[in-house]
């Protein structure tokens, strides 16, 4: 059955390569981003590529996962052009590097909302369309370091990512009520990136927004 | 960080990632798994989420809840 997705954060790492995937696959591929027309022009235009090249339905849509507003646009869009959207998938991430201690409350705050918050934003923009269409999927894009071994001076991203996971477990006994189901995606570590040649490696792709924050001693571990 | 690398096999593929979630979307609904794992240097999580996750699945039915542990399929 051919589906109709967006999926956040998907200017670069495992959702550009999940976007492409699923639209190969003969779905309908919303790969949202931020800054569309300014600094993610190039993955737009990349994206239409892929599209008009491999014959797919993969199309770009702007939606800042930091703006409620933002969220809204983008699902409202979808939903009058297709009149449904069946899968809402949960990617945007940003991961910092750095001690626990160096980050500043706010920074905190904002790889919270990179990776937590932006979840609520979407949900409450998209959710009332699936519970009106009494079927739908989300499917959230976690990882191992919720519940596996990880190593130290990634905090804000770990704390963030088990809140994340925390936040789907408790949304995917409520959904299941309205006919919504839910699936964890959970990622480990990989060496490798799609979109880079950077090999700091750890759960990685999934940097999806270069840094807007300040964080002391992060390295360089953003890729788009 | 040198050693934290080398625990992900180098022919680690993070295409198996997207792959993983095309494979989810195209099962059939409620046949979906709660969760999928794509963990190539095995850190445990798989092992310590089956836990988890069965423990929540028990608390559920204990306190008369597990008519929220799959999707309801309202025919359309």
């Amino acid at each position: 059955m051919k589906n109709i997705i967006v999926i956040t954060g998907a200017s670069s790492g495992f959702s550009a390569l999940a976007a492409r995937a699923l639209a190969n696959a003969g779905h309908t591929v919303y790969a949202s981003m931020r800054e569309t027309t300014g600094r993610n022009a190039a993955p737009v235009e990349a994206a239409q590529q892929f599209a008009s090249e491999n014959q797919v339905d993969l199309r770009t849509i702007e939606l800042d996962v930091a703006s409620q507003e933002s969220a809204d646009q983008a699902i409202r869009t979808i939903v009058e052009k297709d009149g449904r959207l069946d899968v809402v998938i949960h990617n945007a991430g940003h991961m910092v590097f750095g001690a626990a201690e160096a980050f500043t409350p706010e920074q905190l705050l904002q790889v919270y909302d990179t990776n937590v918050l932006s979840t609520q934003r979407i949900n409450r923009a998209a959710l009332p369309q699936l519970r009106k269409q009494k079927r739908g999927l989300v499917l959230w894009v976690g990882s191992t370091s919720t519940r596996g071994g990880a190593p130290p001076y990634l905090s804000p991203y770990f704390a963030a990512k088990a809140a994340m996971d925390a936040l789907a477990v408790s949304y995917a006994a409520e959904l299941n009520r309205w006919g919504i189901e839910t699936s964890i995606i959970v990622p480990g570590a990989f060496t490798s990136a799609p979109t880079t040649s950077h090999t700091l490696a750890h759960r990685l792709t999934r940097h999806v927004r270069p840094s807007t924050t300040t964080a002391p001693t992060r390295t360089s571990v953003t890729t788009s | 960080m040198k050693g934290f690398a080398a625990t992900a096999p180098a022919d680690a593929d993070v295409a198996d990632v997207a792959k993983a979630i095309v494979k989810v979307v195209d099962m059939p609904f409620g046949k979906r798994p709660f969760r999928v794992h794509i963990d190539p240097a095995q850190d445990g999580a798989e092992i310590v989420n089956g836990v988890a996750d069965r423990v929540r699945t028990e608390m559920y039915r204990n306190i008369g809840l597990s008519d929220l542990l799959t999707p309801i399929a309202f025919s359309l």
